[in-house]
C-alpha cells in the first residue's frame, strides 16, 4: 500500500483486511474502458467475431479453389480474385477495425488514404503501360472526388469546442 | 501485490475523439501509400518477367502461401477476442489470446524465411532481376511490419502481465491491434495480387 500512495506511508500499516477494502475502493474509483469510450458498448462479441473469420476463411478456401480451377477465363479469374480479396478486406476493416461501428471521422481518414494512393499508383501504372484502362483513372477520380466532399462536409458540421476527454494517466504506482 | 490508484487526466481534443486513435488512423492511412508504392512497383516489373527464366507461376507453391496467410488471417480472430476480453476486464484471457496472436505471427514469420530461403536456393534472389526485388522489398517490408508486431504484442503480454496495463486502457490494445489487422488486410491483397493472380495467368 505504501507504494499506492505515491510512497508517503514507508511500512505497510494497514490489515488485510483495510488493505483490502482501499484496494476495492481504489478499483471502483477508476472509470472502465466503457466509461471511457462508449462507442465500445455498439462493437460486435466474440461470437460474432468468430463468425465473421468463418466467412474470411471460407472466401480464402474460395480463392485458392478458384486459382486451380482451369475452366474458368484469366480476365474473369483476375476479377473474381480481386473481388473475394476486396470483400475480405472490407470485412476486416468494417467488423475487426470497428470502422463499421466507430466514429465517421475514422473511416474518412482511412478511406481518404486508400483512394489517394490507390489513384496514384493507378495513374502510374497506366503511364507506365502497366495497365491500359483510362476508364480506371477516371473512376478513381471519382471516388478522390467523393472523399474529398465528405471531409468538406464533415469540417463543415458543428463541431462541439475543445472537449475534454478524460483518460487514464498510464502506469500504475508501484 | 501492489494494486495501482490508477489516475486519469484529461486531454483536450478539439474532435471529441481520442488523440491517439486519430493519430493511429492517419498513420495507417499513410502506410496505404507506402504499401501500395510497393505494390505497383511489383506489378510493373513483374509484367516485365515473363521473357525471364524465373516466372511466378514456377516459383510459387501456392498451397504453401495459402496455409501461411490463412495464419495470418486466424491471427486478426484471436487479436480482436484479445481486445474483447481486454475490454470486459478479463486480463487472464486476453493475455492468452494475445499471446496466441504472436505465436500465429511468428509462424507466419517462420513460414516466410522459409519461403524465401527455397526461393534463393532456386535461384531467385534479391539482386536477380527488377522482379526479384520487388517481389523481396514487398514482402520484406510486410514481413517487418509484422516482426514489429509480434514485438509490440509481446510488449501488451509483458506489460499486462506485470500490472502495467490496467483494464480500462483498453485503448493501447486496441491501437495495437488497428496495427496488426493492417498488417493483415495488406497481406490479403499481396496474396490476391502478388501470389495468385500472377501465378494463374
Amino acid at each position: 500500500m505504501s507504494e499506492v500512495l505515491g510512497g508517503y506511508i514507508q511500512e505497510p500499516t494497514l490489515s488485510a483486511g483495510d488493505e483490502r477494502m482501499v484496494e476495492g475502493t481504489a478499483e471502483a474509483s477508476v472509470p472502465s474502458a466503457l466509461e471511457l469510450e462508449p462507442e465500445l458498448a455498439r462493437h460486435p462479441g466474440p461470437f460474432q467475431y468468430v463468425m465473421v473469420a468463418v466467412v474470411l476463411a471460407v472466401a480464402t478456401l474460395l480463392e485458392v479453389a478458384l486459382f486451380y480451377i482451369k475452366a474458368i477465363p484469366t480476365g474473369l479469374l483476375i476479377a473474381l480474385l480481386l473481388g473475394l480479396g476486396a470483400f475480405k478486406f472490407a470485412m476486416v476493416v468494417l467488423w475487426f477495425m470497428h470502422l463499421r461501428f466507430d466514429n465517421a471521422l475514422f473511416r474518412r481518414v482511412f478511406v481518404g488514404g486508400l483512394v489517394l494512393a490507390f489513384t496514384l499508383y493507378l495513374i502510374v501504372l497506366v503511364t507506365f503501360s502497366s495497365l491500359r484502362a483510362l476508364w480506371l483513372i477516371l473512376l478513381a477520380l471519382a471516388l478522390v472526388a467523393f472523399v474529398v466532399v465528405s471531409l468538406v462536409r464533415l469540417q463543415r458540421r458543428p463541431v462541439q469546442a475543445e472537449t475534454v476527454v478524460a483518460q487514464p494517466s498510464g502506469a500504475e504506482h508501484g | 501485490m501492489a494494486h495501482g490508484a490508477t489516475e486519469t487526466h484529461e486531454v483536450h481534443t478539439s474532435t471529441g475523439l481520442s488523440n491517439a486513435k486519430v493519430a493511429m488512423w492517419t498513420f495507417l492511412a499513410s502506410e496505404c501509400l507506402l504499401f501500395g508504392a510497393l505494390i505497383s512497383s511489383f506489378l510493373l516489373y513483374e509484367s516485365r518477367a515473363a521473357t525471364s527464366d524465373i516466372s511466378p507461376a514456377k516459383l510459387y507453391d501456392i498451397p504453401y502461401t495459402s496455409v501461411s496467410s490463412f495464419v495470418l488471417l486466424m491471427s486478426s480472430l484471436t487479436m480482436v477476442l484479445a481486445l474483447a476480453a481486454f475490454q470486459r476486464g478479463d486480463a487472464p484471457r486476453a493475455r492468452t489470446w494475445l499471446m496466441a496472436t504472436a505465436l500465429l505471427g511468428m509462424t507466419f514469420l517462420g513460414g516466410q524465411v522459409y519461403e524465401f530461403t527455397r526461393f534463393v536456393q532456386e535461384g531467385f534472389y534479391l539482386t536477380k532481376n527488377s522482379f526479384a526485388t520487388s517481389f523481396f522489398v514487398l514482402t520484406g517490408t510486410h514481413g517487418t511490419h509484422v516482426a514489429i508486431g509480434i514485438l509490440m504484442l509481446l510488449s501488451l503480454v509483458g506489460m499486462s502481465a506485470d500490472g502495467r496495463l490496467p483494464t480500462h486502457r483498453a485503448e493501447t490494445v486496441e491501437l495495437v491491434g488497428l496495427y496488426w489487422h493492417f498488417v493483415d488486410i495488406v497481406w490479403i491483397i499481396i496474396f490476391a495480387v502478388v501470389y495468385l493472380i500472377p501465378a494463374a495467368r
